[in-house]
């Protein structure tokens, strides 16, 4: 099943995902029975666990009605207990619920037996039963810790047989939601995983239609130049072979920039010192059909240059989304700043666009997955990816603000390279 | 050169070398009179000046604003302009079939994918002005 499939799916209430199963645990037989007639007026859905369990038949109860199905399986002693979640665990089929008398015979009582069962089966949840105030909240809260808080409830004999379906409708249900809202957050992590994987290969192919458009018009120089040439003098076909092989020379360019900028391997291996400025002028030399289609001017102040320590590949595809995003934000025929700079051991590359920039109490936000205030046109990852590359895997720092003359400023800080170390 | 051509031709492309291609290509072919645009809104001026006389446009898709799209649209929406046989470059294959119906929803001519050889052009300019095929070896 698709991802998308099972989040509109869910866990449906009368699917066999939902879970049904209740363990019922009483030393007083005559009360573990009870619990059947009441949760399940049809005997076959109770499990028998040993062969002493009552065969009794039993009156149709309120239960169906109310659209509640439950699964018992009721025991009488903490040991058959801790057998019977056992199973269930390995079994992959858990019990959702249990009700627990908190006085048990000889042995542990049932408060101790639940904080051995939480470690078999962490989310079951718990009502304990008792007659006499066995134990008080205090004393369970005591021994099952204050995380296990909202997991067990409590209910005194002799109970209603409204209250037994009500804490177990309401404990069953508790049960399924906590595990659906589980599934989805897995599913919306596996989700957002896909997604940073997919924007990653799209600045890759944006620039890739760029690259595509250089390599037809050079080509077309190749080709042109070539076939012109052959009915020249000898001199004329020299100046055409010189063209063919100077637009030769831009392509293996082009391709390599273009086959830095795809090639994900490991990033760790991958890092080396590199020129800020080169790696800017690069990424430039590889949009200029982008910057140019979209009128982007780009005022450059690089005039200073400092080496870090960093994936070029991974850099570029910052300013790549930087420059993406800077031409959404301002639609085409705006205008770009970008400017290196030096502060003690870090260098500093400010990224600035004329736009409308970002509202203030959106900026900490903008660099989450998924957010986004470009509507259909991006995924709301683009500015997630920089912050990763930069944070992440290079232990830099990457700030967002509004100028105060307008447009949004990225600051990339990273740690400078002394020259020749 | 045993043939000349006197027909009006502009070629608009901001690339320089594939323009300067493309019009090498033309005067093999036998034309004179080839005026060049690297910015295509003076081409647009050209188009909207009906006292100039224009037979053929060729002109690049991917252009800064206008494009190669809106100047087709430009010509063939122009009461004066629209019978002006015009024919478009391209070089991006992955988006041809969806160009190519576009273009041909406006009314475009021909239609090139960049890189082409000079009898692609020939036979494209031959096509859309109804030549005699012969003339081709021309």
């Amino acid at each position: 099943m698709s991802v998308a499939k099972k989040i509109q799916t869910g866990i449906q209430h009368e699917s066999e995902l939902w879970n049904h199963r209740i363990l019922i645990v009483d030393d007083e037989k005559a009360i573990a029975e009870s619990y059947k007639d009441i949760l399940c007026p049809e005997d076959d859905n109770v499990i028998p666990m040993s062969s002493r369990s009552s065969r009794s038949k039993t009156k149709p109860l309120d239960v169906e009605q109310l659209g509640y199905k439950f699964k018992l399986v009721v025991v009488y002693s903490a040991e058959e207990a801790l057998k019977a979640v056992k199973k269930s665990v390995l079994e992959g089929a858990p019990f959702a619920m249990g009700f627990f008398d908190v006085k048990l015979g000889s042995g542990i009582d049932g408060v101790e037996l639940v904080k051995e069962i939480r470690k078999l089966s962490p989310d079951m949840l718990t009502v304990f039963v008792t007659a006499h105030n066995d134990r008080t909240i205090e004393s369970i809260q005591n021994i099952l810790g204050k995380n296990h808080a909202n997991k067990w409830d409590y209910l005194s004999k002799p109970f209603s047989r409204g209250e037994i379906i009500q804490k177990a409708r309401n404990f069953t249900s508790l049960w399924n939601l906590n595990k659906q809202r589980e599934i989805h957050e897995q599913q919306i992590l596996t989700l957002s995983d896909r997604l940073l994987g997919m924007e990653r290969t799209n600045s890759a192919s944006a620039v890739a239609r760029g690259v595509g458009h250089e390599f037809g018009n050079i080509l077309m120089q190749i080709m042109g130049k070539a076939e012109l040439s052959l009915n020249k003098n000898e001199e004329g076909m020299r100046l055409g072979l010189e063209k063919v092989v100077e637009a030769s020379q831009r392509a293996m360019e082009i391709l390599d920039r273009f086959k830095d900028l795809t090639d994900h391997g490991d990033l760790e291996l991958q890092k080396q010192s590199c020129s800020l400025r080169e790696i800017i002028h690069g990424t430039l030399d590889l949009m200029e059909h982008q910057i140019k289609i979209s009128g982007l001017k780009i005022n450059l102040n690089t005039d200073s240059d400092y080496d870090v320590w960093a994936n070029s590949t991974s850099l570029m595809q910052v300013l790549v989304n930087l420059i993406i995003n800077a031409n959404h934000a301002m639609g085409n025929g705006g205008r770009i700043d970008i400017c290196i700079s030096s502060e003690s051991d870090d260098v500093i590359m400010t990224f600035r666009d004329y736009g409308p920039g970002i509202a203030d109490e959106l900026l900490y936000k903008v660099t989450e997955p998924l957010f986004s205030t470009k509507g259909e046109k991006g995924t709301g990852l683009g500015l997630a990816i920089c912050k990763e590359i930069i944070e992440i895997e290079h232990r830099g720092s990457f700030k967002l603000k509004n100028h105060s003359n307008g447009g949004l400023v990225v600051e990339v800080k990273l740690s400078k390279l002394l020259r020749g170390s | 050169m045993s043939q000349v051509y006197t027909l009006n031709i502009l070629v608009i492309d901001d690339d320089a070398m594939v323009r300067e291609i493309v019009v090498e290509y033309l005067k093999s072919f036998g034309f004179v009179n080839i005026t060049e645009f690297s910015e295509s809104r003076e081409a647009l001026k050209m188009i909207q000046d009906t006292n100039v006389n224009i037979d053929l446009i060729i002109s690049d898709w991917e252009m800064p604003s206008p494009s190669g799209v809106e100047l087709l649209s430009a010509v063939k929406n122009n009461q004066q302009r629209k019978d002006v046989d015009f024919i478009m470059i391209t070089s991006q294959k992955s988006m041809e079939r969806l160009k190519i119906a576009k273009a041909a929803s406006l009314g475009v001519n021909a239609y090139l994918v960049k890189p082409f050889r000079s009898q692609i052009l020939k036979d494209k300019i031959w096509q859309v002005l109804g030549w005699d095929n012969d003339s081709k070896s021309a």
